[in-house]
């Protein structure tokens, strides 16, 4: 089959999956949601406004008809007006998603090098005190609810040592760019904003901190067991036998073999701290998707809330499916074919 | 002096549901450009052994031992000085000893470095080249550029043993260790690469320990051979005269159960029963022997030295450890 | 490894200890509200906690922990340590419902999929795969907010994005059984399929997935809490754990136990189901 047979396989289940998140969603905001109409149009709205929804939305068609349209608005990001903000809500989310991926792709490169480094260096040491460490931190980072996280940050980082500042986007004092990509970094360098540039570098500091550290976690325990497996394996016994070393032998055969598992593991972590944002971005009052979720549930906001959903559920998809290319990438025996895969 | 001297080696695993003892007070001495087998069945501590001289047993293992040296060289204390240039060790299952996601070249390259280093000379890709193409030829490899391109997926098990020799070739070791190497491939294979085993070790007058349940392979190629039961040296002595003359009961069974052999006689003579080293007083093949006695239970029979062979049956004296 | 061994890790017993006084505590508790509630008395409900957990008090507002107020008082002048023990049974129930509800569904066709293969497999893995593509808080509070807030939608919305997983860990447990060589004997015999099922699958696979259940009791725990944080548990002015901190934000970091104290609270129970879940799978993987 080959490598692209492999990616043209997975782009194709990608896009069902995107047609499958649509008629999920309309299944729960327009047949199963009681009063959809209202729903839609918001708690406070008048008679008229509900029935300009039922026109917009073609609430009072046929469930087929509705889906078409659904479908179709859906592919072209088409997700109605915000009540609330009184915005188109595609505009909404192109203005704040990116600066939650900002964080998120720091905070991924992060948690990337702590778990994957983390866990191979408690299998290197297995049962020895600097396992129990790692350990030990992974568990209790784990267990703490992400809003813990962000306020013991901000309060030991921002409000005690005053090294970072403890919320918003930027110093608000400073002017921002122009949007043009909404990446507040990209943008601000493309404007030569370098005092913009560094005050919102500070400020994504602690955000990205915690997104970074509910999730590291997992890819620790996941790598760490991975690890303890591939030592396991005769491949490794081969490597520690023909003499080139422990620590080559842990920290470039084995290691390389425990990613597997970890790059599907990435897409899901992508996936975790999106929804991580949601609680932390309140914390730190910084304006991402997350805030705007919220927003959009305390000021009874649906159609936000609906295309926000959906939006973050394609980059999800996107997400895994390139975590699936990566994979291929990284392991010839799918990249060249011929081999088995588990 | 001979090249490997192991005395008293015990070998016990540690696991939740209690100790293993898995190998007790093997003694025995290895000489230069000899080959020893070692046979027994599964679970008499074969692999054990060959990890436990190869300095691969995991951490749980512990090991004892009075004397155990290389070359003068304790393997206990300094067996990373002499990993891969000195003890290398080939595995069973050829499809997992090689690391999937590096080319066959990287992973020669490797062993080449290995060497370089520590002979103190300088590492040369192209030369690194030539030579792991013709150690590739020397296994019997038809298409070596090809091969040494290739990920390991993409080779046969018989392909990946060659590998496998060609890397212990490249390190230059003088002891070989081989653990049921051919036991995973199919017959053919098995008689070619065993003939690569026998050239090499040849060629190169290198010693090796070639472990097998198998003693019709033994025979092909082993100067002497050692019985292993339950962790304990039952017999051992040159592979003529045991194949000849079995003294030991077990080794008899094991001659027995030699598929073609056993033909002629009609049936299949193997052991009766199954493996197990729990709870017996004495011999620990008495539970299964067909010529059990009395004395059999009274103690662990002592290794007798008879007609410049070493039995550990009361058969051969009653003498207890 | 005999069950009491076990529990001589130090770390097994810690978890076992705060899992066993969480929940014996919200059974009676939890009892004590419902009686208050029943008998029309809801005296009842704090007649083991050292406040009120309703009552304001002005001269109050705001002191920091001591031994009088163990976690110190919120800007109403409440007692959090009051509130939080109060608050206690409602995460206790709403982690068994969801998780027990989990089981059930993802165990029902989970084992059915894995165990009939074909299209029931090819569906179930279709339609999970789908619900995982969403991150599930995105999808809880999306499901959420269309029925309606407080802790029965809570919980009804934490099951729709919960039991995927289950689906997904029962199907890859009805493989691994069917491999086996009983169940082929059992299908000679001419037991119907279903009661095969039932009489080879369900407690074997249960075993396998008891000590994932006990940490997801933890992590269905840290969720409500999120949820609970953004305002989608019980309704004010009812005690939350997550709402607490939330509520204490706005007074944060100045007065910090507001927030702090139901969070650190939030995180040693989380921490206790997940040792309880290692030293319980550790103990199962010694046993098979
Ligand atoms: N890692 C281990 N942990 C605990 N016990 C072990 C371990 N490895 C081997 N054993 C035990 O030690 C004994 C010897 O095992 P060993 O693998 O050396 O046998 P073997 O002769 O190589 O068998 P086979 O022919 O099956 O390879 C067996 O009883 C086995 O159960
Ligand atoms: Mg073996």
């Amino acid at each position: 089959m080959g490598v692209i047979g492999y990616i043209i396989g997975r782009a194709i289940r990608s896009f069902f999956l995107v047609l499958g998140v649509a008629a999920l969603t309309f299944l729960l905001t327009h047949v199963v949601a009681p009063n959809p109409a209202y729903i839609w149009a918001g708690p406070h709205a008048s008679k008229s406004v509900v029935q300009a929804v039922i026109q917009e939305y073609k609430l009072n068609q046929p469930y087929y008809v509705q889906l078409f349209y659904y479908i179709l608005s859906t592919l072209s990001f088409n997700y109605g007006v915000s009540p609330y903000f009184k915005e188109p809500v595609s505009t909404l989310i192109a203005t704040y998603l990116p600066r939650t991926l900002e964080i998120v792709v720091f905070a991924m490169v992060i948690t990337a090098f702590l778990g994957i480094y983390g866990g191979a260096f408690a299998a290197a040491h297995k049962d020895r005190a600097p396992d129990y460490a790692v350990r030990v931190f992974y568990l209790v980072s784990w267990s703490m609810p992400p809003f813990l996280v962000a306020l013991l940050l901000q309060l030991f980082l921002a409000y005690e040592l005053k090294l970072l500042p403890p919320n918003l986007l930027a110093d608000p004092a400073l002017t921002p760019p122009k949007e043009i990509t909404g990446f507040l970094l990209v943008d601000a360098l493309i404007e030569h904003d370098y005092a913009f540039f560094y005050s919102a570098l500070r400020h994504l500091v602690l955000p990205t901190l915690s997104l970074a550290l509910i999730s590291f976690g997992i890819i620790t325990r996941i790598m760490r067991s991975s690890m303890l497996q591939s030592m396991r394996g005769d491949f490794y016994r081969t490597a520690i036998m023909k003499g080139i070393g422990r620590r080559r032998a842990i920290y470039v055969h084995a290691l390389k073999n425990s990613l597997i598992p970890v790059i599907t593991l990435l897409a899901l972590t992508f996936s975790f701290m999106i929804a991580g944002s949601v609680v932390i971005e309140e914390v730190f009052s910084y304006q991402g998707i997350g805030y705007l979720v919220t927003q959009a549930l305390y000021n009874y906001d649906y159609p936000t809330l609906v295309g926000s959903t959906v939006v973050i559920a394609i980059f999800v998809i996107l997400a895994n499916f390139v975590a699936d290319v990566m994979y291929a990438l990284v392991d010839p025996r799918i990249r060249l074919g011929g081999g088995e895969t588990e | 002096m001979a090249l490997l001297e192991v005395e008293n080696l015990s070998v016990e695993y540690n696991t939740k549901s209690g100790c293993v003892l898995a190998l007790r007070n093997v003694s025995f001495s290895l000489d230069e450009g000899e080959v020893l087998g070692i046979v027994g069945e599964s679970g008499s501590g074969k692999s054990t052994l060959a990890l436990a001289l190869s300095g691969l047993l995991e951490r749980s293992a512990v090991i004892k031992a009075h004397r155990m040296t290389f070359c003068g060289v304790d393997l206990l204390g300094n067996i990373e000085s002499v990993r891969g240039t000195g003890v290398f060790m080939v595995f069973q299952d050829p499809f997992s000893s090689l690391n999937p996601l590096m080319k066959i070249r990287q992973q020669l390259f490797e062993a080449i470095k290995v060497r370089c280093d520590r002979a103190k000379l300088s590492f040369n890709e192209d030369e690194a080249r030539k030579e792991a193409i013709e150690l590739l030829k020397e296994v019997r490899i038809t298409d070596p550029e090809d091969v040494l391109e290739r990920y390991p997926h993409q080779l046969s098990g018989g392909q990946t043993q060659r590998v496998m020799i060609a890397m212990a070739l490249a390190e230059k070791p003088k002891l070989l260790i081989a653990d049921e190497p051919t036991t995973a491939l199919d017959v053919i294979t098995q008689a070619q690469v065993l003939s690569v085993f026998k050239n090499v070790v040849n060629r190169r007058h290198m010693s090796m320990i070639f472990i097998t349940h198998d003693l019709a392979v033994a025979s092909q190629i082993c100067d002497r051979i050692m019985v292993l039961y339950g962790g304990m040296v039952q017999e051992m002595g040159s592979t003529s005269e045991v194949l000849k003359d079995p003294k030991h009961p077990y080794t008899l069974g094991l001659i027995g159960s030699i598929p073609n052999k056993s033909k002629e006689e009609g049936e299949l003579s193997s052991i009766k029963g199954y493996y197990t080293t729990t709870g017996i007083r004495g011999c620990l093949f008495s539970p299964r022997c067909p010529f059990v006695r009395e004395g059999c239970t009274k103690g662990v029979p002592r290794l007798n030295a008879v007609d410049g062979r070493l039995v550990r049956c009361i058969n051969y004296g009653e003498q207890y450890e | 490894m005999s069950v009491p061994k076990l529990f001589k890790n130090p770390a097994s017993a810690l978890g076992l200890a705060i899992v066993v006084l969480f929940y014996a505590w919200s059974i009676l508790e939890g009892t004590l509200q419902v009686l208050g509630y029943a008998l029309n008395d809801p005296r009842l409900g704090w007649i083991l906690l050292p406040y009120n957990p309703f009552e304001t008090s002005i001269q109050n507002t705001l002191l920091p922990p001591s031994f009088s107020h163990l976690m110190g008082t919120d800007d109403l002048g409440r007692d959090i340590f009051s509130r939080v023990l109060y608050a206690a049974p409602i995460d206790a129930l709403v982690s068994v419902c969801v998780v027990a509800g989990a089981v059930l569904i993802g165990g029902a066709l989970g084992l059915t999929a894995g165990f009939f293969g074909g299209y029931a497999d090819e569906a179930n893995m279709r339609v999970t795969d789908l619900f995982l593509a969403f991150p599930a808080l995105i999808l809880a509070l999306t499901i959420e907010y269309t029925f309606g807030r407080g802790a029965f939608y809570a919980t009804l919305a934490m099951l729709i994005v919960w039991w995927p997983t289950y689906a997904r860990l029962f199907r890859a447990e009805a493989l691994r059984i069917k491999k086996m060589k009983f169940v082929d004997a059992a299908l000679l015999s001419g037991l119907s399929r279903l009661e095969i099922i039932a009489k080879h699958f369900v407690r074997p696979s249960l075993n396998t997935v008891l000590s994932y259940f006990t940490i997801d009791l933890g992590n269905v725990i840290l969720f409500y809490s999120v949820l609970s944080f953004l305002g989608l548990g019980q309704q004010p002015p009812y005690p939350e754990w997550g709402a607490m901190v939330a509520s204490g934000l706005n007074y944060f970091p100045k007065w910090w136990w507001y927030s702090l104290c139901p969070g650190i609270v939030i995180t040693i129970v989380v921490i206790g189901a997940a040792l309880l879940g290692d030293a319980l799978r550790d103990y199962i993987a010694g046993e098979t």
